[in-house]
């Protein structure tokens, strides 16, 4: 496979441990993920955001499948006020913020 | 790893998009707005619905795992020391007490699912786990249906053909194997969707279903079983069965009417308190299966509403044996008397000679046994 492409639908977020080694420069994902605990009543996104967020707000991204516990598909964009925003995986912005992000990981 | 298949793809559809545009930040414009300030677009958090249930549900699993295992264990051992209880309706009785027994024992897994918030057990549990979960759930289901059926071929129908009751009753033992056959069928897919993995950074064991196809379908699906084998057939056969079988024995000259009549509607109306809001809830989780701009409010009060509406249908396990075994006048005979020769057995270990000797002989109770079996074997009511 490709090195380039993610394995997990985490990037930056690949694993409680790897949090803040992996990811020196995001702190603040730590209070965005800090109660997580899931167990049947899972965090969802139940629609997407009809605006652009430009990527030197966010800082980090995860993916919601629609095959796993939650319905649609989507990409959750982790915002530096702690925000969790709904992007719609088609929007072109979604998919050229997403490929900005993976560039910024693989760099650091 | 369906999963990981669906989310490289969805990366490679990013990466090859990429590569086809020139790709700046200067596509997102001046971006004078601060931060993100739509507050609305945002996950839709179930904290507080999981800070409930985290409480709730393991205390309420474990009340009714230990209730469910006590009244189920007596039915059992009941059932297991007397072999004449096996001639009536029993057979049903004994097997759905199985089926119940095994149900609760998978409860405290997931009281410790929902204390931890995590699956914390293997893979392999979590299939095993939620197979005997649903495979029991359905055959308790299916076990009410033919008890009803059973009931309504020895009470409506013996009056019209005795050889189709004795006929009918001889396939008990079959039809209890075909009831288990069945639910683990319709309960197979258990086995293979559900998995240990990786949701918003927690272990999860939870059904996830090929990603190529269309993932709503496959859940509706599963819900439409759901609801059919746990509660729509067991419902339309209880309704007809019962109904019919109230109007007979309105009709009958029997002293002992009209306790059969209480019993009947005790049963009924057990199953509707018990079944009718957890299904309502499915029912509306089917409705909205997949729908976009669904409120987040509604999820949350959702998720509370199952968390309760749950445990009740979890209750009725534990009220199986008073309503089906304990309220029958020659079980609660059989069950006494096991009581009365294992405290006697007890005693006679730690004291020699007490006025249990007498009672604790094999002759007393056999003609005790043969006494109220003729009685009442005119119905398949253990009543």
């Amino acid at each position: 496979m490709d090195p380039i492409i993610p394995q997990k639908s985490h990037l930056c977020l690949t694993s409680k441990r790897e949090l803040f080694s992996a990811c020196p420069t995001l702190p603040s994902l730590k209070a965005i993920l800090a109660n997580k605990d899931s167990a049947s009543s899972f965090d969802c996104c139940l629609r997407y955001t009809a605006h652009v967020l430009h990527p030197k707000f966010i800082v980090g991204f995860t993916q919601q499948l629609a095959n796993e516990a939650c319905d649609i598909n989507a990409i959750i964009f982790y915002t530096k006020k702690k925000l969790a925003v709904c992007a719609d995986p088609k929007k072109k912005w979604v998919k050229q913020a997403v490929h900005i992000l993976s560039q910024r990981v693989k760099k650091m | 790893m369906s999963g990981l298949t669906l989310s490289s793809f969805i990366f490679q559809e990013l990466m090859n998009f990429s590569n086809n545009y020139e790709l700046s930040e200067d596509y997102f414009g001046s971006a004078n707005n601060s931060d993100y300030p739509f507050e609305e677009d945002t996950l839709c958090s179930l904290q507080e619905v999981r800070k409930f249930s985290g409480l709730f549900l393991p205390i309420a699993y474990s009340l009714i795992c230990v209730s469910g295992l006590l009244g189920n264990i007596l039915v059992v051992v009941t059932f297991a020391f007397y072999k004449k209880a096996k001639s009536m309706t029993d057979v049903y009785l004994l097997n759905m007490a199985i089926a119940d027994i095994l149900f609760v024992l998978t409860l405290p897994f997931w009281a410790v699912y929902h204390a931890t918030g995590e699956w914390t057990f293997s893979n392999a549990m979590c299939k095993l786990i939620r197979g005997i979960y649903t495979i029991n759930f359905n055959c308790g289901m299916l076990l009410l249906t033919f008890i009803s059926i059973d009931r309504y071929v020895a009470i409506v129908q013996a009056t019209k053909s005795f050889r189709l009751r004795s006929r009918t009753l001889a396939h008990r033992k079959l039809i209890c194997f075909v009831v288990w056959a069945v639910s683990i069928l319709i309960s197979g897919w258990t086995f293979t969707f559900n998995e240990k993995y990786n949701v918003q950074d927690s272990q999860v064991c939870e059904p996830r279903y090929p990603p190529a196809s269309e993932p709503i379908k496959w859940k509706l699906l599963m819900l439409g079983l759901q609801l059919l084998f746990g509660f729509f057939i067991p419902l339309v056969f209880m309704i007809f069965c019962y109904m019919f079988i109230v109007k007979t024995l309105v009709q009958a000259q029997n002293s002992k009417r009209h306790k059969a009549i209480r019993v009947i509607i005790a049963v009924v109306l057990v199953f509707l308190a018990c079944q009718i809001p957890h299904n309502v809830v499915l029912l509306v989780t089917a409705a909205n299966l997949g729908k976009i701009n669904r409120s987040c409010s509604s999820e949350k009060l959702i998720g509370y509403t199952n968390n309760i509406t749950e445990v009740l249908a979890f209750l009725h396990c534990c009220l199986n044996p008073v309503l089906y075994a304990f309220v029958g006048q020659k079980f609660r005979n059989y069950f006494l008397k096991i009581m009365k020769d294992l405290w006697c057995v007890r005693r006679k270990q730690t004291s020699q000679g007490f006025s249990c000797s007498r009672l604790y002989s094999e002759t007393f109770i056999s003609r005790q046994n043969s006494e109220t079996i003729d009685n009442d074997n005119a119905s398949s009511f253990t009543m």
